[in-house]
């Protein structure tokens, strides 16, 4: 089940928000909720259920004892206990295949690699149990006594298949006590529409245009055709994935919980770092609180610790090489940044700084899309201009303007310009009533045409889903 | 002031949280459609549960599918998103609109033996149980039968899905239907190898990999008239001649000919975009060209139907990728001509017309813009006798048995699927008795283009068998060897004879132990 299916829309949620609303304590609540998200997990996944529940209750159980023992070699032992139970799960299901291939690759050995099959949001689910385990560790949060609470936490349905990754830290509190005013109601509902219009309206039309090119390959798409291709890419894993964490933190924010932004206008950046800052960003914060500063590295604990992090960045998007160098494309461009020093990349001018970064996002993405390294290299013949279909194809002007709008009105989203008029109109008191009102309208007439759109969609899934 | 805030934000949340509840009892307890006409399919059926069905989540994958696509008034909502969508998208150039629904796997380089322009035989199974075989019918060397016996039947994967029968599918969307009574087994040491099933070599058959074009864009509009754009490999055209030479050596009294018919775009195209045109017709030549060994013959009706099309005949339908049936007895009548068979002239069938036909390039492309801009559909009933046996080819259940001439039409399909009119759907296997008296048989293996054309050899060929690669999936020989054929016709648009996924079938029919 997908946010962007017309069943979870007009059944499940309205179901879910009722039956939630009409239960009178925060403990019926938290049944109504556990039992919601624990269906929703089932809708896509069935033989997962048990599997996770089974990992909420280890979690649980192991949290419970690094609390009793903290500060003894036992919690230690109970932590590294719970990092290799979810490690192990990630491994096993996701990583398995990838590793055989690799063995085989290297060694020429043929060992069989069977088909793993891969429980759904299984790198969302891990990394919040993992957070959790480290954050009681660490002390940070005390241990969670009342399972059912935890269970809520690890699979609460707004951000179980993907993500944002919640912390225990963000909702713990908000387990045991919430209220919901017109306000969390009113961003809620509004976030919820804004993001079923990045996905529907945006990101799934820009996808047409990608696959258009890149469907079958590419090989013959000349260079301003891959151009134009990668461009609508990033714009569509923009749309797709934000499109997600906004109904995500707007499904929340109705049921009274508060999660973290997971995106900030990422293309307004002026350095690759700042980019990370912007872009996924309980991902990043993750690996920055969790894996930066893991002292395996010795004296090369900095540049050590940096690789780390964006090799397990590219990982964590999937099994397949091209991630791998995605992350640490990223890794390396962070690291010439650390490098030059904040004070010498001020001195760049501004203009040069979002060239810089945008090319560098862009082409990033290339890496991303494309998993299979013959493709990848065919990308780069076309994106440095020795394409074999030429520079441009028959077809680029007429296709171009046939979408025109559509990249116009994605462009323009990418970037914080519907806020930013917002903020200038809402300055006279005068235009604030009519600013409310509009963006009311244009957040209801969003729901209303993309619903429109959706019976007329071919299933879409979220992009994310997949990780 | 803030309590103005605070009642327009409540109206709000009450009106979005009124919509999501209002629609979802609306949708939960309206009547919900059961087939769409614009798309020419069943919807999905509401799925009955079952103890195994809900252990493996299928029951509810399944519901979700049912509810999603049986939204009350989708027709109507559909009309309205792709009339919003074409706005929204951007604008068009010189009157063209560029459309992509389709996404065609290009094969780029010969990673497997089958793209390298070879043709290897494989084993194939199962033997057809026709009703009507005529065992007084013998053409002199034929075959025996016994050569045609298989062995080691195995099961077939279940849960194909299988296409709508009542949908025949654009061009570069051929796909494989594999069924649960035939079997393909990888072969990698054949017992049998042809003697000469290649092609003469080209350069790009040398060294180097060779380059396997594809294509890229789905269809474009044009003014009011929508047409494919074409991309075809070379290697996917060396194998269709090299599967259709096969059949010749294995049946060498068999006279056999192949004819590609070019797609609309051929002629329609506007000056900028003549080179895809232009790139059509070089390949077009190119294939004729591969049949110089003289095993095969081409029938080549591009002359015929563009000397036709430059007269301003309706060849071409405007609305669907398909010609026209006038454009189909053109051609036949080439192939007559080629054939040394008589043909009925145009003059002598009766000539009916549907008004209001709107085909694939508004119900599979969604060019809305041609909803409104619907055209005649013309028909020709032949003056011969004859009689049709439409088999399902899917399962081999005979579909129909049409013993008057009226009855072998499909005259009460409707208006959107006026293509099927004559000789019905893609999926039949169809076999045509006429009065004819010319002692030739003809079996046609043809993608939807050639759906038509039995209609207009009645008066040619004594017997007219017609298979369509994408759903036979039985021996080929024991057909030819059981219905006494004297003639075989490879018939498919230019896009399906250069594709390699369409001519992966073609090599499954004629493959052999």
């Amino acid at each position: 089940m997908n946010f962007s299916d017309l069943f979870f829309l007009y059944l499940f949620l309205p179901l879910c928000l009722i039956v939630y609303f009409i239960s009178p304590k925060i403990k019926y609540k938290n049944t109504v909720l556990v039992v919601f998200s624990l269906i929703f997990y089932a809708w896509g996944d069935v033989k997962a259920l048990l599997l996770i529940a089974a990992y909420a209750l280890l979690n649980f159980s192991l949290g419970r004892l690094i609390q009793k023992n903290i500060g003894t070699k036992k919690a230690k032992l109970f932590v590294t206990l719970g990092l290799f139970a979810d490690l192990g799960m990630l491994l096993v299901f996701k990583y398995t295949g990838f590793l055989l291939q690799n063995i085989n690759g290297i060694f020429r050995t043929s060992i069989n690699v069977p088909k793993f099959w891969v429980p759904l949001g299984l790198s969302f689910f891990t990394f919040r149990t993992i957070s959790y385990l480290l954050d009681v560790y660490w002390e940070k949060i005390e241990a969670e006594k009342y399972f059912p609470d935890f269970l809520l936490f690890t699979s609460l349905f707004p951000c179980t298949v993907a993500g944002p990754i919640v912390r225990y830290s963000t909702i713990g509190a908000e387990l045991k006590e919430r209220t919901v005013n017109v306000d969390d109601m009113y961003v809620g509902f509004t976030r919820l529409c804004v993001g079923l219009a990045k996905k529907v309206l945006i990101a799934d039309n820009l996808i047409t245009i990608v696959s258009a090119y890149w469907g079958g390959g590419a090989m013959n798409v000349s260079s301003v055709d891959t151009w134009y291709a990668v461009i609508v890419y990033s714009m569509y894993v923009y749309f797709d994935f934000s499109g997600y964490s906004d109904m995500a933190i707007g499904i929340a924010r109705i049921l009274g919980f508060h999660f973290e932004e997971n995106f900030n206008y990422p293309f307004m950046c002026t350095s690759i770092a700042e980019f990370w800052q912007r872009w996924h960003i309980s991902l990043g914060s993750f690996f920055r609180d969790y894996l930066l500063y893991v002292p395996i590295f010795g004296k090369m604990r900095r540049y050590g610790g940096l690789f780390l992090v964006w090799f397990c960045t590219g990982l964590w998007h999937g099994a397949s090489w091209n991630y791998i160098i995605w992350g640490l494309y990223f890794g390396l461009f962070i690291l010439i940044e650390t490098l030059l020093g904040k004070k010498r990349l001020k001195k760049i001018p501004k203009a040069v700084k979002h060239i810089y970064t945008k090319l560098v996002i862009i082409i990033g993405f290339g890496i991303f899309y494309f998993t299979d390294i013959k493709q990848l290299g065919y990308f780069f013949r076309g994106i440095l201009f020795f394409s074999k279909a030429g520079f441009v194809g028959d077809t680029f002007p007429t296709y171009f303007v046939n979408n025109i709008f559509l990249f116009l009105i994605a462009l323009v989203c990418c970037f914080p310009i519907v806020p930013f008029i917002q903020k200038k109109l809402e300055s006279h008191k005068a235009a604030q009533t009519a600013v409310g009102v509009a963006w009311g309208a244009c957040c209801i007439a969003m729901l209303i045409i993309s619903s429109i759109f959706l019976v007329n969609a071919t299933e879409h899934p979220f992009l994310y889903t997949n990780f | 002031m803030k309590n103005y805030k605070n009642f327009l934000k409540l109206f709000f949340v009450v009106l979005v949280a009124g919509t999501l509840i209002t629609v979802g009892v609306y949708m939960l307890f309206a009547k919900r459609p059961t087939e769409s006409e614009s798309e020419k399919r069943k919807l999905t059926e509401k799925p009955k549960i079952s103890f195994v069905s809900l252990l493996t989540g299928k029951y509810f994958s399944d519901l979700q599918a049912y509810y999603d696509d049986t939204v009350p008034g989708r027709e109507d909502y559909k009309e309205i998103s792709a009339n919003m969508l074409s706005r929204m998208k951007g604008l068009p150039l010189g009157g063209l609109v560029i459309y992509n629904p389709v996404i065609i796997k290009a094969t780029e380089e010969p990673d497997d033996p089958e793209d390298e322009g070879t043709f290897i035989p494989r084993q194939i199974t199962t033997p057809v149980p026709f009703e009507d075989e005529d065992p007084t019918f013998k053409p002199t060397d034929v075959p025996e039968a016994t050569d045609y016996i298989t062995e080691n039947p195995t099961d077939a994967p279940e849960g194909t899905q299988t296409p709508d029968p009542a949908y025949t599918e654009p061009a570069g969307t051929a796909t494989p239907v594999p069924t649960a009574t035939a079997t393909l087994v990888p072969s990698p040491t054949p017992t049998k190898v042809p003697a000469t099933p290649t092609p003469e070599k080209t350069p790009q058959q040398g060294g180097e990999p060779a380059i396997v074009e594809y294509p890229k864009d789905g269809a474009i509009l044009y003014g009011d008239r929508g047409m494919e754009l074409y991309g075809g490999s070379k290697n996917a055209m060396k194998r269709y001649v090299a599967a259709l030479e096969y059949i010749k050596d294995r049946c060498p009294n068999v006279n056999v000919y192949s004819m590609t018919v070019p797609l609309s775009s051929m002629f329609y195209l506007p000056p900028s975009y003549r080179s895809n045109a232009t790139e059509q017709l070089n390949d077009l030549n190119y294939l004729e060209g591969l049949f110089s060994s003289g095993k095969v013959k081409a029938v080549r009706v591009y002359d015929t139907l563009k000397n036709h099309v430059d007269a301003g005949e309706n060849i071409y339908l405007r609305t669907d990728h398909h010609w026209t049936h006038l454009g189909a007895y053109y051609a036949m009548k080439k192939f007559a001509e080629d054939a040394g068979v008589p043909f009925v002239d145009i003059s002598e069938y009766s000539e009916h017309t549907r008004e209001g036909y709107v085909g694939s390039f508004y119900s599979y492309f969604g060019m809305k813009e041609l909803k409104s801009k619907p055209e005649p559909f013309t028909y020709y009933i032949s003056p011969r006798n004859v009689s049709v046996n439409y088999y399902d080819a899917h399962n081999f259940a005979k579909d129909k048995d049409a013993s008057d001439k009226y009855d072998a039409y499909w005259l009460d399909v409707n208006t959107a699927n006026s293509y099927s009119i004559a000789m019905g759907f893609d999926n039949f296997l169809t076999i045509s008795n006429t009065d004819a008296g010319t002692g030739r048989r003809l079996l046609i293996i043809k993608d939807s283009f050639g759906n038509p054309t039995p209609s207009f050899l009645f008066g040619s060929f004594d017997r007219i068998v017609m298979i369509d690669p994408r759903y036979y999936t039985m021996d080929v020989y024991d057909l030819i060897q059981s219905q006494g054929i004297t003639d075989v016709l490879g018939l498919a648009n230019i896009f399906d004879h250069t594709s390699s996924e369409f001519v992966k079938l073609y090599e499954y029919v004629a493959q052999n132990r």
